[in-house]
């Protein structure tokens, strides 16, 4: 792909793109759409997009790739069938260094299936001879059976009495039918010849491959006599319908004998035939296997150009072509010298034109990414492609994404392991990378998503030492700072002790959770307060953060207004709730005693809406002066909700008219309809924007609350995944160390149960609560962080670009769809 | 000589690094009574004791594990590498 820019923003915002016009001669311009190709930096506009399919140029030889394209798949195939394996391919696969037909892979291509069918029909043709042969040879051994019980079935036996009644002859009728239609055989026989034909059935003891289908049949031989030429008829007509096959047979032993000795030569021969044809076809197609590859690329390739040149216009004299595409500015110096390379292969006089353009259509998004950032981009992208140069969020989710799913995730131990998978998927990035194509999904999903991984591996490990939990256990690095009571009486029953945090505590423990937390019966109680608040705490952040950028936005596109009337209310209507919350959260941590009757802040907040104006009572109040700075903060935040919503319509119209009103005094005639069709339009242009404020700002508030609430899922994950861990531990660990002592075999109950324990760990702990987090933690981003300044309305820059259409079928698939 | 594939090796050696690791951890902290663990433990003093050596003697079981499994992964890298990588053809 094309150079990376030395300097300036390369993630921040999507690059700066360059609509340009090129004018290729004809001569060169296969070859220089070919070096394009190679070079993969331009994303050429379909100049006839109006135009039918059947009208555009190259349409013969886009027929002719499809056809080509056909043969080789019906090839592929037939090698795959045969499990005929090529080693894997390490290297991206060779451009094609003939011009412009390939006319020797088209006549080799063609050449090759049609032998390959011609090869098949035969065979096929082959194995059915060989059928009906082996057929016969049944029907030869089992009229054995039938003429050799006696006399009895004789012809001439039957009508020994009567002389000259040569019409009384008895004739019969050998074939093999499948076993399963016999009842129905029987039946049908006996009923329509009204018990006047005389069946007999012998199975063929070994089962027959049916040559079609490829499965094995059983099948029996039948003999059935008759009298008469109507009857005749009638049992040909029977045998047909049901699909029993007749062979000739003599009623001479002698002469039967010479026929089946006749077929078992032929048989052999069949074989023999058969053999040598399968042989044949399996070298053809190893041999082909060696190639095919190297024609799939090229035939890729060929379409390719050709799909884009008929995107090209062609200018009046039919001489060239004109082209038009979209390229990173800082690609146009490697596309020039690509178009001039191009034409030098070509060995043409005229050399291409390119120039830039300008246009009024939003250009393509695009971020330069590395290994590392491209994962997170992709998982942004998902959810929308940037608009064209507004603030990429994948930038921040490379740092707040593993923030967020460590929260939520939470354990030492677990973190450390995503860690080292990340860090071992990472490791043997060079082994992975060329066998991506032979991975099953899942394993590639991991694959891609290794530095994500490696990354989520430091948030939970972090967020575990925050937490202090190892596999549900606590560390006790720093020395708790609860002292426990002296009395060592308590130490050995089952009371509980209750410490005073007035009493009992020196200092905050250094970093994280206390460790005599985690054997406190009330530790649920504490951790749900502290978790839930950190939670808030950490949503106004990120929201306040997604306003900030919005801000930047605004500053960038010059949308004044906005930044008055959109962003500032925002932040203050988020602050004067949300972030006064948070406010309480840190003054309670800090100035209130912990020997009172805590206030709840949760009823604060409810009463500072509630009920407004009215005094505090005693128990509830938590700072002097607190009615009177809510009653403040209600009330401007109010004020905020008109201001979002009014404010910028109403400036926007004020300007139109102050615009349109010198427009406006030229027209005398104010039952021109074109007047009142304009002003129907800006009635409703104008309409439009007040339903899009209110729109906006109803979202807005409404979502200040139900944002924040969302966030408390940071909370709501990591409680279930400690608890999930606990749990785990005490139901099955926990019996392992106390059912049994070592000397009765306690340590093999240890070593069952810590498998267990272990594999439980994996699936649960690690992959569902993982994918769960990660889930979660997208969300986050996606619609809590997002929707405070993301438009997310761009579209990808796919450029023209072998190497992508070669690893993805799908582009060009999509392509020749048209 | 091989009786694991090449996938349950890998498995079972990393299963039994882990163990390893763990229960020798786990026996020491038994052994010293450290007090986060005093709820796996009955309320007499031998009972850590106890657990403790369980933990060593479970330890040392899934380092025998770990050594036959690597043993097996070795044999399994040494059978594949003789094959070459194949792959169907990819259209």
């Amino acid at each position: 792909m094309a150079s990376h820019p030395s300097e300036g923003n390369k993630l921040l915002r999507s690059t700066e793109m360059a609509m340009v016009q090129m004018f290729l001669n004809q001569e060169c311009a296969y070859d220089c759409v070919k070096e394009l190709g190679e070079l993969g930096a331009v994303q050429f506009l379909d100049l006839q997009k109006g135009v039918n399919v059947f009208q555009r140029s190259f349409v013969s030889e886009l027929k002719r790739g499809d056809e080509l394209e056909r043969k080789l798949r019906y090839l592929a195939s037939e090698i795959n069938q045969e499990g005929i394996t090529v080693p894997l391919e390490f290297d991206l696969p060779q451009a094609p260094n003939s011009t412009i037909t390939d006319l020797d892979i088209d006549s080799m291509t063609t050449s090759l299936e049609t032998e390959l069918r011609e090869v098949n029909k035969n065979l096929a043709a082959l194995r059915h001879s060989y059928i009906d042969l082996m057929e016969l040879k049944c029907v030869l051994h089992a009229a054995d059976q039938f003429f050799a019980k006696g006399s009895a079935w004789s012809t001439q036996s039957v009508y020994t009495a009567e002389e000259g009644e040569s019409n009384r002859h008895l004739n019969f009728v050998t074939g093999v039918i499948e076993r399963a239609k016999v009842p129905l055989f029987d039946r049908v026989m006996w009923r329509s010849c009204r018990g006047n034909v005389f069946v007999k059935i012998v199975e063929i003891p070994d089962n027959m491959m049916d040559p079609d289908t490829n499965e094995e049949v059983e099948k029996s031989v039948f003999i059935c006599f008759y009298q008469g030429n109507q009857l005749e008829k009638r049992v040909k007509k029977i045998c047909d319908g049901l699909g029993a096959r007749t062979y000739p047979c003599n009623e001479k032993a002698s002469k039967r004998h010479t026929v089946r000795d006749e077929v078992t030569t032929r048989l052999s021969e069949m074989e023999d035939i058969i053999s040598q044809t399968v042989e044949y076809r399996l070298r053809q197609l190893n041999d082909m296997s060696i190639e095919i590859r190297g024609w799939i690329v090229k035939i890729k390739k060929w379409r390719a150009i050709y799909y884009t040149m008929s995107k090209f216009s062609v200018n009046e004299a039919h001489t060239g072509f004109v082209a038009e595409g979209w390229v990173r500015v800082n690609d146009l110096e490697s596309v020039r010298q690509a178009l001039v390379k191009g034409a030098t292969i070509a060995g043409c006089a005229v050399m291409p034109i390119m120039n830039r353009v300008g246009t009024a259509v939003t250009p393509p998004t695009h971020h330069y990414t590395n290994k590392l950032t491209h994962g997170y981009q992709v998982i942004i992208d998902a959810y929308g492609v940037a608009s064209y140069q507004e603030i990429n969020p994948a930038i921040f989710t490379v740092i707040t994404f593993p923030f967020l799913f460590g929260i939520m995730f939470g354990d030492m131990a677990h973190g450390l392991f995503f860690f080292l998978f990340g860090l071992y998927m990472v490791y043997k990035e060079k082994h992975l990378e060329p066998r991506k194509h032979i991975m099953d999904e899942i394993a590639l999903m991991l694959y891609y998503g290794r530095y994500i991984i490696l990354m989520m591996g430091v948030g939970a490990s972090y967020a575990g030492l925050l937490y202090n939990e190892i596999y549900s256990k606590g560390l006790d690095i720093f020395g708790t700072s609860w002292l426990m009571p002296n009395d060592t009486e308590i130490y050995t029953s089952d009371d509980t002790v209750t410490l005073d945090p007035s009493t009992d505590y020196t200092q905050p423990y250094f970093y994280g959770i206390d460790p005599m937390w985690i054997m406190a019966e009330n530790m649920l109680t504490f951790l749900n307060s502290y978790k839930m608040k950190m939670a808030v705490i950490l949503g106004l952040c990120q929201m306040t953060f997604g306003l900030f950028v919005s801000l930047v936005n605004y500053k960038y596109y010059g949308k004044i207004l906005d930044i008055w009337f959109t962003f500032v209310p925002q932040l203050i209507f988020l602050w004067c709730i949300i972030g006064y919350m948070c406010f309480l959260i840190f003054y309670k941590w800090f100035f209130i005693d912990s020997g009172k009757e805590q206030p709840s802040l949760l009823i604060a907040m409810i009463d500072m809406f509630l009920s407004f104006g009215e005094d505090i009572s005693e128990d509830d109040l938590i700072y002097e002066g607190q009615k009177y700075v809510q009653m403040v903060l209600v009330v401007v935040a109010l004020c905020m909700v008109p201001i979002m919503f009014a404010a910028k319509p109403l400036i926007e119209q004020y300007n139109k008219n102050k615009d349109t009103a010198s427009y406006e005094r030229l027209s005398y005639d104010s039952d021109d309809e074109e007047l009142i069709e304009r002003e129907r339009n800006e009635a409703q242009a104008r309409l439009d924007m007040w339903v899009n404020q209110a729109i906006h700002t109803i979202e807005f508030c409404l979502g200040c609350i139900s944002n924040t609430a969302s966030y408390l899922r940071l909370w709501a994950l990591s409680l279930a995944h400690s608890e999930l861990s606990a749990v785990l531990w005490d139901m099955t660990l926990y019996y392992g160390f106390t059912t049994l002592p070592w000397d009765e075999g306690g340590f093999i109950l240890l070593f069952l149960i810590w498998a267990f324990w272990a594999v439980l760990t994996v699936v649960i702990l690690l992959c569902m609560e993982g994918l769960s987090a990660f889930l979660h933690a997208l969300r986050l981003h996606w619609v809590e962080f997002q929707n405070k300044f993301y438009g997310g309305e761009g579209y990808k820059f796919l450029p023209f670009c072998f190497r992508l259409i070669l690893e993805n079928e799908e582009n060009l698939e999509e392509i020749s769809n048209m | 000589m091989r009786f694991c594939g090449p996938k349950s090796s890998t498995c079972m050696f990393l299963l039994s690094v882990w163990g390893t690791i763990m229960l020798l951890i786990l026996g020491v902290c038994f052994q010293t009574q450290s007090v986060i663990l005093f709820k796996d433990v009955d309320y007499e003093p031998t009972a850590w004791q106890n657990v403790a050596i369980s933990c060593y003697i479970s330890g040392g079981m899934y380092a025998v594990i770990g050594v036959i499994s690597y043993w097996q992964k070795v044999v399994n890298d040494r059978y594949l590498a003789l094959e070459p990588e194949t792959t169907s053809i990819m259209f």
